[in-house]
């Protein structure tokens, strides 16, 4: 059977940046992996494919999806407008309009109005506060009549943040092939993080009349590569082995990327090639689209 | 069973219930209490029946705006049973002449009030009627006011001023107070009360359900739950635009009907998906369409903690319509190793967890509704 690991860079990826983690990943059957597939960004906001990297899973597999919502006290004036509001927005025209306020005017109420009234006339008084007259006023507005006004706090929508994954990697090389790898994988993840300075390469003549070329930086940066994770279940024949029980990630920006050498209590080398013993990635990712229930669907309905 | 009796009662279309374990709120097996998390979306309404304050309220009480789309019944986790509720009261100062006025103030009220004009039945003559009623205002105040102030210690609270101001002569306005103080050796009462200020923190409830499946099926189960559940906490974000649609083919997975048939597990291999033709928008691609500049508000939720007879348990707490702020999964051990099923790959454990908070402040009139105290 083929490596599954080889069967999905074969179909994602032409380019020769392709790192996989141990170098032995997805020989044997059933192996569970992460993978990677690095972008870059092309002018236009288009995607290109330039590498790929495949792990094994990570320790923490976490997908979070947060929605913010305000507090707003809205008070009854707002909580009536929200009503008239509601009522305009769902049909409009000009009737709807003209019941929508004199709907609004129904919620005009003696006791209310009354309370309101006294509030403002107590703030009038001189020297009622040292401090702010028209929380006072109201207070004590409240404290006389046992009644306070309903502050009419409710939620509302905000937004929606991008979505951030933090995973961690444990890699632990047995020989020499996977210290390379290892090397070659947390290599490729910094360069990709990283953003590229622009550079021109011109032809010059010297003293000697012989031509030479040199390098010049334009200011500017080509930008970090993008990455869509996926996690695999071994398998080739399961469209490509993404499992469909696991959560994907796509068009995502690496903001956060560190390699600890001495995760287990102390430093310690191989004897012959002096190369760690181990290292321990972690990496913090950010998509860069927002994930409304549309992106959902297009992401995980239509394959 | 239970849940299927609920939703019935709460007029759900069956097929919209989703439950994990299969047999919860089975009256022969384990797990007969159990949560149901009924989800609801905003439905269009212009009939209105009381004026717009009332309506407000009712987009939370009642279900007349909003129709139901999803339920889900699951086990009661640990540490679900709890709420807390608060009311929020502040020590203010009211001084001499707050405190003056508060124990006047309703008197001025109920004199204010029966002068109101008539502004709510549109009267004719509304505005000058409303000018005399500004006029009056000042009058009521000083009416209520003047017979009082001799009856306090009204020369003391005016000593004090005095010795503040020969204070304030020498010395920052913050310390002319203490030199009145020690000067005449009396503090200034601030008349501190403790007012009511409402209600300002709404309810939240947060779950935590550790799901163990134990076949191809229960895992599907769960993995539509958490679909079902992520989609109707996001937002929509539609696209606007002259859109171009072109039809595509692509492979759905069929698991679903099979689980209906009694299907049971573990095998979940290429038949278990068929290709389906669908027409989509091209998006982006076409270089006119741009998304949505408004997003469609996500759905919201009630939960209820329900008997194996359907009813819901009234010796609990009941939770009132609320958003959900967070919905987190973990797939397997967080932090430890990561373990899956051999046939499917799916992960062996996975943790939900979901934060909800209510989307109005707490009153009698609510809880009375939601408890039927």
């Amino acid at each position: 059977m083929a490596n599954p690991v080889d069967v999905y860079v074969n179909a994602n990826s032409k380019n020769i940046h392709n790192y996989r983690f141990p170098s032995t990943l997805g020989s044997i059957g059933g192996d569970k992996f992460t993978f990677f597939l690095v972008k870059e960004i092309l002018q236009g906001g288009e995607l290109s494919t330039t590498g790929t990297i495949a792990l094994p899973m990570p320790t923490n597999l976490v997908d979070d999806y947060k929605v913010e919502y305000v507090d707003a006290e809205l008070g009854p004036i707002g909580a009536t407008a929200v009503g008239m509001g509601t009522h305009i927005a769902n049909g409009f025209s000009a009737e709807n309009m003209g019941n929508a306020l004199k709907n609004g005017l129904k919620t005009v109420n003696k006791n209310m109005l009354s309370q309101v009234v006294a509030k403002k006339a107590l703030e009038m008084v001189p020297g009622l506060s040292t401090g702010d007259a028209k929380t006072t006023a109201g207070q004590i507005v409240t404290s006389a009549t046992n009644r306070a006004v309903n502050p009419y706090a409710t939620g509302v929508f905000k937004s929606i943040g991008f979505k951030t994954f933090n995973f961690t990697f444990k890699l632990y090389p047995l020989n020499v092939s996977d210290t390379n790898a290892m090397k070659q994988v947390i290599n490729y993840f910094k360069a990709s993080m990283l953003p590229e300075d622009e550079v021109i390469k011109h032809t010059g003549r010297g003293h000697g009349h012989d031509d030479f070329t040199y390098e010049q930086k334009t200011g500017l940066q080509k930008l970090p590569h993008r990455f869509n994770i996926s996690f695999r279940d071994g398998s080739p024949s399961h469209h490509g082995g993404r499992t469909y029980y696991m959560f994907k990630i796509e068009d995502a920006a690496m903001t956060s990327f560190s390699v600890d050498y001495e995760s287990e209590g102390g430093p310690s080398f191989f004897k012959g090639t002096s190369a760690p013993t181990n290292a321990t990635l972690n990496m913090t990712l950010q998509e860069s689209k927002i994930h409304t229930r549309e992106r959902d669907i297009s992401m995980y309905d239509i394959r | 069973m239970g849940p299927e009796k609920a939703t019935r009662a709460l007029g759900i279309n069956a097929g919209g219930l989703h439950k994990f374990p299969a047999g919860v709120g089975n009256d022969k097996d384990g797990l007969q209490h159990f949560m149901l998390i009924t989800e609801y979306k905003w439905k269009h309404n212009t009939q209105r029946h009381a004026d717009a304050l009332t309506d407000f309220s009712d987009t939370y009480e009642k279900e007349r705006f909003f129709e139901s789309t999803n339920a889900f019944a699951f086990y009661l986790p640990k540490g679900s049973l709890k709420t807390q509720y608060s009311a929020t009261h502040g020590p203010v100062e009211f001084g001499f002449f707050g405190a003056l006025l508060n124990s006047e103030s309703s008197d001025i009220l109920n004199r204010l009030q029966a002068q109101l004009p008539d502004i709510v039945a549109s009267d004719q003559n509304v505005f000058s009627k409303a000018y005399d009623f500004w006029k009056t205002i000042g009058n009521v105040g000083i009416d209520e006011l003047r017979p009082n102030i001799d009856k306090y210690d009204y020369k003391t609270k005016f000593g004090f001023n005095i010795g503040e101001a020969v204070g304030g002569i020498v010395m920052g306005k913050d310390k002319s107070s203490a030199v009145a103080s020690l000067s005449m050796r009396k503090s200034g009462n601030p008349y501190t009360t403790l007012v009511f200020s409402g209600v300002k923190e709404r309810r939240q409830h947060a779950f935590s359900f550790d799901f163990l499946p134990r076949n191809a099926v229960e895992s599907y189960q769960i993995t539509e739950i958490i679909k079902k559940l992520k989609r109707g906490m996001l937002p929509g974000l539609k696209r606007s635009g002259d859109k171009k649609n072109k039809t595509i083919t692509f492979e759905k997975n069929i698991l679903g009907s099979k689980a209906g048939q009694n299907y049971s597990g573990p095998e979940f291999a290429d038949e278990a998906y068929k290709p389906i033709k669908k027409t989509i928008s091209t998006g982006s691609s076409t270089g006119n369409i741009l998304s949505s500049a408004f997003f469609d508000y996500p759905n919201v939720y009630k939960i209820g903690i329900y008997k194996r007879d359907g009813n819901k348990n009234q010796y609990l707490h009941q939770i009132g319509q609320s958003s959900m702020l967070n919905l987190k999964v973990t797939y397997g051990n967080e932090g430890g190793s990561q373990s899956f099923f051999k046939d499917t790959g799916a992960p062996t454990r996975v943790k939900l967890d979901l934060t909800f908070k209510e989307n109005f402040g707490l009153t009698r009139n609510f809880v009375k509704q939601l408890e039927g105290a």
